[in-house]
């Protein structure tokens, strides 16, 4: 399947100009992974963010010794987004193809350029949505470990079990 | 405000973000769409609950945020400078506002009312593509700060031997699996949590001289502090 029409079945294209759609697949690089090529490696220098269009990918992280497998990049999610919008950031995951897949490629060009500028826009809406979701899931987390460790603390009790509930917060597409 | 002046503080707010065009003329007419206020030190800006109307951009000075804790005592965690961003996520995300933010000295604050900023969300002008990436910018910097502080906390666990093990010892007490040694429960580990709260809500700040923010009980008190008040 062609990118154009990979795109078109997104949710978040939705009522997007197709118009718009064909001029993004045109100018975004397509790339393509076999099963078991390693997608991103943790600690790498970032310059790229993705749009996986088909195929699965599997995002890993290294954290405190133990290698924890994050979950599974599904068609329509967008990942390594810290490349674009971090200065001098690392690579926070590994992601590897769990099975043939391709990418949309979105560059520091693409985006600057504005090829398709309604399905930009509408990548970036989504973008939006996902990481306020995750900021407010994470810091929720460590809101309530806080006050339940205070809580813990100030009764002379155990105190909660902190290592697990910190893992817990790489979850799927924390990259 | 002067343009010349609200350039400057554009340009200082735009430096910490990688935006890809000329983005302070944008900016500017973004927060010419607001409503300024000037806030004096201890005002309310916005509280802990409040449904999340506005995003705020402090344009100059400082503000606290603080949060409560489940005895109902609220606790500064950080000390947000001028010129920034703040109350964002909770805009995007649709829910209730997570902190409370309170001026520590006077400053002014541009509000960016829900209205204006779906309007900007929307647009494939440039004004709305600098909107967006300054949003993206500054929440992707939020969560890659988190992600290394928790790593270090979680490596440090790790080194400290929070594991079935180094758990297992204590005083008797049946402890759960990874739960961790007695000495890292305590001062240290509250920091760290603090401090991860603090990165997780985009603040990754210094909090020295906090020590004499008072703990205030009385609601009503919180949210119209004695001597609190706001100029146009």
């Amino acid at each position: 399947m062609h990118s154009i029409e990979s795109l078109a079945v997104l949710p978040m294209f939705n009522g997007v100009d197709p118009r718009s759609l064909q001029e993004l697949s045109l100018a975004a690089p397509l790339v393509q992974f076999k099963r078991n090529a390693m997608v991103l490696k943790q600690g790498d220098a970032a310059g790229d963010a993705f749009l996986l269009l088909s195929g699965r990918l599997r995002m890993y992280v290294s954290a405190g010794g133990t290698l924890r497998a994050l979950g599974t990049v599904r068609p329509g999610e967008v990942f390594g987004e810290e490349g674009i919008y971090c200065r001098g950031a690392r690579r926070s995951i590994t992601v590897v193809a769990r099975e043939d897949s391709q990418c949309l490629l979105l560059t520091p060009d693409v985006l600057r350029e504005r090829p398709g500028a309604e399905a930009l826009a509408a990548i970036e809406r989504h973008l939006l949505r996902v990481l306020s979701r995750r900021i407010r899931r994470s810091g929720k987390s460590m809101r309530d470990a806080w006050k339940e460790t205070r809580k813990a603390a100030s009764a002379g009790e155990e105190a909660p079990n902190l290592r697990e509930r910190l893992l817990g917060l790489f979850r799927k597409g924390d990259g | 405000m002067t343009s010349g002046w609200l350039k400057g503080r554009v340009l200082m707010l735009l430096g910490y973000h990688d935006l890809f065009s000329d983005a302070a003329e944008d900016a500017i007419r973004i927060l010419r769409m607001g409503k300024r206020t000037r806030y004096d030190a201890d005002d309310l800006i916005c509280a802990e609950g409040d449904q999340a109307d506005a995003m705020y951009v402090i344009l100059e000075g400082q503000v606290r945020m603080s949060l409560t804790d489940s005895a109902g005592d609220q606790h500064d965690i950080a000390v947000i400078d001028g010129p920034a961003i703040m109350g964002h996520v909770g805009l995007l995300d649709g829910t209730r506002r997570a902190a409370t933010y309170r001026a520590l000295v006077a400053c002014t604050v541009v509000a960016i009312p829900v209205g204006v900023c779906e309007r900007l969300l929307s647009s494939t002008e440039s004004i709305g593509t600098t909107f967006r990436h300054l949003l993206i910018s500054s929440l992707a910097q939020q969560l890659s700060a988190r992600n290394v502080r928790l790593r270090a906390v979680l490596d440090r666990i790790a080194a400290d031997g929070g594991s079935l093990g180094a758990a297992g010892a204590g005083k008797g007490r049946k402890r759960s699996k990874w739960a961790l040694p007695e000495h890292m429960v305590g001062e240290e580990t509250e920091a760290d949590l603090m401090q991860m709260a603090r990165v997780s809500e985009g603040w990754n700040v210094d909090v020295k001289g906090m020590s004499d923010v008072k703990v205030v009980k009385d609601e009503a008190q919180r949210r119209n502090p004695a001597g609190g008040r706001r100029k146009g």
